[in-house]
């Protein structure tokens, strides 16, 4: 047992933590919102000479935990770049993936995404192009509208790595969210001492840090198992549910502790919010998940001190 | 990074299981359901004994086999899987002996620790008082000093489990009244068959001999039944705090009763209630665990543990027990209220369900968990 991450990996994300910083962290999202050539210009640049979009995570498990943990950082600062996709991307010629439920109506940064496809929750691989230029909505600030064909020459793909490199980025938003909270708590003050000293507002910030531990062990877990083989769709789909659960707490904890100022955009609370809404919510939110976890739970079992053990398959199919 | 526990402590859980399958009675559910249940626990102990399996945990020295802290990880969830079949003795054995150890005398390891290590001894912790529950230090039992180098015990201890079965009581009692708070208390190792000690069960929904009140009128105690160094106790009692970095692993009972509940709610489609909330309770199960091994793991490498990092782990493992609780009494339907063999599980579930009632509440409240959180959440560096 040993939860020591390799010392390249660790080199890696301070690299990454780095060049966020000279991007500006969260500033850099809030700038490419109103300027979308800015990812292009400003982020991209950075990207290519830190390597990130060069990593084999595929093939190199040292590569596969600097990824995962590079993105974490990307994810701290919700970076305008779709960094999960074209990391995650394992579909031979392909350049980016995203997973979605069905045929995606909308997705987001495709323009970025070069020759892109979306796996389906059945495996079918579709190639994906933009129908038309970023239509900025609040919650899906880099997204269009897509159009998505078969693609023939390609078989059947999980996606479950973007799916894996997808909890990682959810973590590094949430743990910078339930930073600034904790901090906010000690600057702010009302009837004439800082909120952290109120009991309700302590509560928020302990279930915070228990979703935010919660959800780092199980993403580093889950990572174990990508990079030894031994990971299922059971066990991703268990770190989206985890994701997911720990999203609804800390975002809702961080507005009632951010209050009214948490709301509004000059806040970082509130662009980490919204720009972390279209990770969510494609391919689909908690309730999907859950179901897809218990049929995979089936289908695979799940690995416990007493596992699960995977039903025939005849019971198995509903 | 690896999470692969190795060979050495899968085997250990093999050997473990082997044991209790051949040796734990089919019928047993805790020490706290009856008599019966007593006697199986105290075999039980006597066959990890013979095993030297009962002592792994501790040092050579003093008769164990200096187990790293995966394999000790293992038999405190292996045990507690299965329903602590070692009993009231888990007690003697994860920190009143490892506190003799580090601060009895000679007399005092030559005395205690070879029953402790026999499993021939039942302790209770005697600290927690009818005024004196999650703020311990407020703790006022009185040793009022004799003039022949003793004291007298007088006050009452309260929630006190297996007081009606043990022979010892690990005390904490208030010998400088001057002192407030962590000053002036003296930890002292009291025979529970001295005159003066009288043990009075409390009816409880968690079962028999769980919690008891202790009344001491008068006890006399002497230099040689102190632990420690007199006025020095919170040292003592911080010693065997340390000994319980992750407390009891609920999490393994809770993994079990899951793998248990899976052949019910398989059967159903997977977008069915109860199949959603078992998928959902076996990642928050994960969790647990791993939130477990993540203290384990600090405290491994760093030696020392931010005081918050077992209070999350706490809150997660112990909401996690009250969560597959419900799981397995809905599952088990109205047939979840009967406790006989036969009933869904062998009446598992209603067992579960009451003891979960307790896992917010003992060793801290979730609500003083969340405090140490929050205080020690304050010092992050901004």
């Amino acid at each position: 047992m040993n939860r020591t991450l390799p010392p390249e990996a660790i080199a890696f994300a301070q690299a990454t933590r780095s060049a966020m910083s000279r991007l500006g962290g969260v500033e850099m999202a809030r700038r490419a919102e109103q300027a979308l050539e800015l990812r292009r210009l400003e982020v991209e640049p950075v990207l290519r000479e830190l390597g990130l979009l060069d990593l084999a995570p595929l093939t190199d498990e040292v590569e596969a935990i600097a990824a995962a943990m590079a993105i974490r950082e990307a994810g701290a600062v919700v970076c305008p770049w779709p960094l999960v996709a074209v990391v995650g991307c394992d579909v031979p010629g392909a350049d980016a993936l995203y997973v979605s439920a069905g045929a995606p109506a909308r997705l987001e940064h495709l323009d970025l995404a070069g020759d892109a496809v979306a796996v389906t929750a059945h495996g079918a691989v579709l190639s994906v192009t933009a129908d038309g230029p970023i239509a900025p909505t609040p919650l899906d600030p880099f997204g269009s509208r897509c159009l998505a064909v078969p693609r023939e020459e390609t078989g059947v793909a999980d996606g479950h790595l973007a799916l894996l490199l997808g909890a990682q980025w959810i973590f590094g938003a949430l743990s910078t969210v339930t930073t600034l909270s904790i901090a906010y708590s000690r600057e702010r003050r009302q009837f004439g001492r800082p909120i952290g000293d109120f009991g309700a507002v302590r509560w928020r910030l302990a279930d915070m840090a228990v979703a935010r531990a919660g959800l780092e062990e199980l993403a580093t877990f889950t990572l174990w198992r990508y990079v030894s083989g031994l990971m299922t769709a059971a066990d991703v789909l268990a770190l989206r549910v985890y994701a997911l659960e720990a999203a609804e707490a800390i975002l809702t904890h961080g507005h009632q502790v951010f209050a009214a100022i948490g709301l509004c955009d000059e806040h970082d609370m509130s662009i980490i919010d919204r720009h972390l809404q279209p990770v969510l919510r494609r391919p689909a939110g908690l309730a999907a998940a859950e179901q897809a976890l218990a049929a995979a739970l089936a289908s695979d079992g799940f690995d416990a001190l007493f596992p699960l053990e995977p039903l025939p398959r005849a019971v198995a199919v509903e | 990074m690896d999470f692969d526990q190795g060979e050495r402590v899968m085997r250990l859980r093999e050997r473990l299981r082997l044991l209790i399958d051949q040796h734990v009675p089919g019928w047993y559910r805790g020490p706290f359901k009856d008599d019966a249940s007593v006697r199986a626990t105290e075999r039980f102990c006597r066959v990890l004994a013979d095993e030297r399996l009962l002592t792994i945990d501790w040092p050579a020295e003093w008769g164990g086999e200096d187990a790293g802290v995966w394999e000790q990880t293992a038999v405190r969830e292996e045990m507690w899987a299965h329903d602590e079949p070692r009993g009231a003795q888990y007690m003697g054995l994860s920190w009143v002996g490892p506190a003799i150890m580090r601060h009895g005398t000679a007399e005092q390891k030559a005395m205690h620790l070879p029953l402790i290590g026999r499993g021939d001894v039942t302790w209770c912790q005697g600290f927690s008082e009818p005024e004196a529950g999650s703020d311990l230090a407020s703790l006022k039992l009185a040793a009022t000093p004799q003039d022949d180098g003793g004291w007298r015990l007088y006050g009452q201890k309260i929630w006190t489990s297996y007081a009606s079965l043990a022979q010892w009581c690990f005390l904490a009692a208030r010998t400088d009244t001057g002192q407030r708070r962590q000053k002036g208390l003296t930890v002292f190792l009291v025979p529970l068959d001295r005159r003066g000690v009288e043990v009075r069960p409390i009816a409880a929904m968690m079962g028999t001999h769980h919690l008891n009140e202790i009344f001491f009128d008068g006890v006399q105690v002497g230099p040689e039944d102190v632990l420690g160094e007199v006025d020095a106790g919170w040292d003592v009692i911080r010693t065997v705090l340390s000994f319980e970095r992750i407390g009891i692993p609920r999490y393994a009972r809770s993994d079990r009763l899951l793998a248990q509940l899976w052949p019910a709610v398989a059967s159903e489609p997977p977008s069915a209630p109860l199949r959603l909330a078992h998928a959902r309770t076996s990642v928050h199960c994960r969790v647990a665990r791993l939130l477990a091994y993540r203290v384990l793991a600090i405290g491994e490498q760093a030696g020392e543990l931010p005081a918050h990092e077992p209070a999350l782990q706490r809150i997660a493992s112990t909401l996690l027990d009250q969560e597959v609780a419900e799981l397995a009494m809905e599952v088990a339907g109205a047939d979840g209220l009967d406790d006989a063999p036969g009933a869904l599980l062998d009446g598992r579930a209603e067992d579960h369900w009451r003891y979960a009632r307790a896992s917010t509440v003992a060793a801290g409240t979730t609500e003083i968990q969340r405090l140490i959180i929050a205080r020690e959440l304050a010092r992050e560096p901004r």
